[in-house]
This record gives structure tokens, sequence and C-alpha cells, in this order.
């Protein structure tokens, strides 16, 4: 699966996934081209083309598209607030950067199913898939495919 | 509660050091400000002030001192 990688300084979030499209699937698309579920969940209109995600932190922004619903999270590594891993982490690893993978597993499950942070017993359905290769950065995909697991990031 | 408590909690919510935070600071310069800072500031507000954050008031937030006052 092909994460598309760009720097914030250069792209707005539409930017990036309009470029990361053309690159993709040779076509432009536009901004009425995407319509928000009752959660906030962004999706293309047209139900011939894949569903996308988008995550930005730090100096990057991320976008994947995959055939199913897909949630896509890239984290700076740094400390969590601790009033953050008692109320949300499911993992009891104290250490930061695993703690961090954690954190993206949580925020990507949400985005897949558009429906905000979910709880330990949520975790029923999805695929994880988890990267380090952004050096500072972890990176996780959740989806519902079950095949092109493997993580390709691509700088644009 | 005062508002340097306030922003004390903040401080140790984000966990920066003393004496980075003031009522002029400007949120979009705070890289802790990112989605998880909002996280743990909609955590913070639920439990220590009773009151319930959302994603339109938050964008509002220009200043540490919108989330003091948000705070009461």
């Amino acid at each position: 699966m092909k994460i598309y990688i760009g720097k914030r300084e250069e792209y707005s979030s539409f930017e990036l996934l309009q470029k990361a499209y053309w690159i993709r699937y040779s076509e432009t698309v536009s901004e009425e081209s995407i319509v928000r579920n009752s959660n906030g969940k962004p999706y293309f209109k047209s139900l011939t083309m894949p569903f996308f995600s988008i995550s930005h932190s730090g100096d990057y922004l991320a976008c994947v598209f995959d055939e199913d619903e897909v949630g896509l999270d890239i984290q700076k590594i740094r400390r969590i607030p601790q009033i953050v891993i008692r109320k949300y982490l499911h993992t009891v690893s104290t250490d930061p950067v695993q703690q961090i993978f954690e954190w993206t597993k949580i925020e990507s499950y949400g985005k897949m199913n558009g429906s905000g942070i979910p709880t330990e017993d949520d975790y029923d359905q999805g695929v994880f898939v988890s990267t380090s290769e952004l050096d500072g950065y972890a990176i996780t995909i959740c989806t519902k495919s079950e095949k092109n697991q493997a993580i390709e990031l691509v700088y644009i | 509660m005062t508002n340097p408590e306030k922003i004390a909690l903040l401080e140790e919510t984000w966990e920066l050091d003393e004496g980075t935070l003031t009522e002029d600071t400007v949120l979009a310069d705070l890289d802790e400000f990112d989605s998880m800072g909002k996280l743990s500031l909609i955590v913070l507000c639920d439990d220590e002030f009773g009151k319930k954050l959302t994603g339109e008031t938050i964008k509002a937030f220009q200043t540490v001192k919108d989330i003091l006052d948000f705070m009461g």
C-alpha cells in the first residue's frame, strides 16, 4: 500500500491529496468531488473512486488510497501527555515510541470507521500496518482490505 | 481556579516546562497543540472543569487566553 508523503510547508491537505491522486490515477480531483458523512469523515462523492485518508503531524502530511474503508495516522514521535495515556491507551508499555505506535493504531482505526476514538472492545475489524521508515515519525494504516499490506512511502 | 493555576495545569497536561505559556501565547505556534494536544485539552476540560469541548470551539481558539476563558 502506497502512502504519499509531503511537507506541510509545501502542501495543504487537499493539494497533497490532489497531487497523490494524479500520481496514482492520472486524473485530477476537485474539492467539489469530496463529501463528508455525518461524522465528518471525507469521501469521494463518486462511488467509482477509491476511499482515502489524510493525516498530518509535525512537518509532514500523508495520504493513502484504498479500495475499502481505510484510516491513516502519522504522528511525530514524542511523549504522549499522561492524561491521554490514562484515558485512551490500552497498552501497558512505558516506552514512548511504543505508546506513539499504539496511539496511531487508535487514531487510524477511528479514522477508518469514522467513529472517533475507539475503545479496546472496538478492535474487531481492520488490519493494522505500521512503519517507522520516516525518521522520527510513526505511521499506521488500518484497512478493511486484507491485501497490499506492505507499506511503501512515496515522497512527493 | 486562577488563570496562573489554569496555565500551570495546561503546562502539566502538555508536559511543557513551567513558564512556557502566557495568556498571549498563540496556539498555532505551539507544536503541542496538535491533534493529541487538542484531545488532551478535551479530556482536561471535561475531567477538571466539567466542560465539553467541541471541535468547532477548539477551532475558534486563538490564544491560551481563549482556553482560560472557556474553562471559566
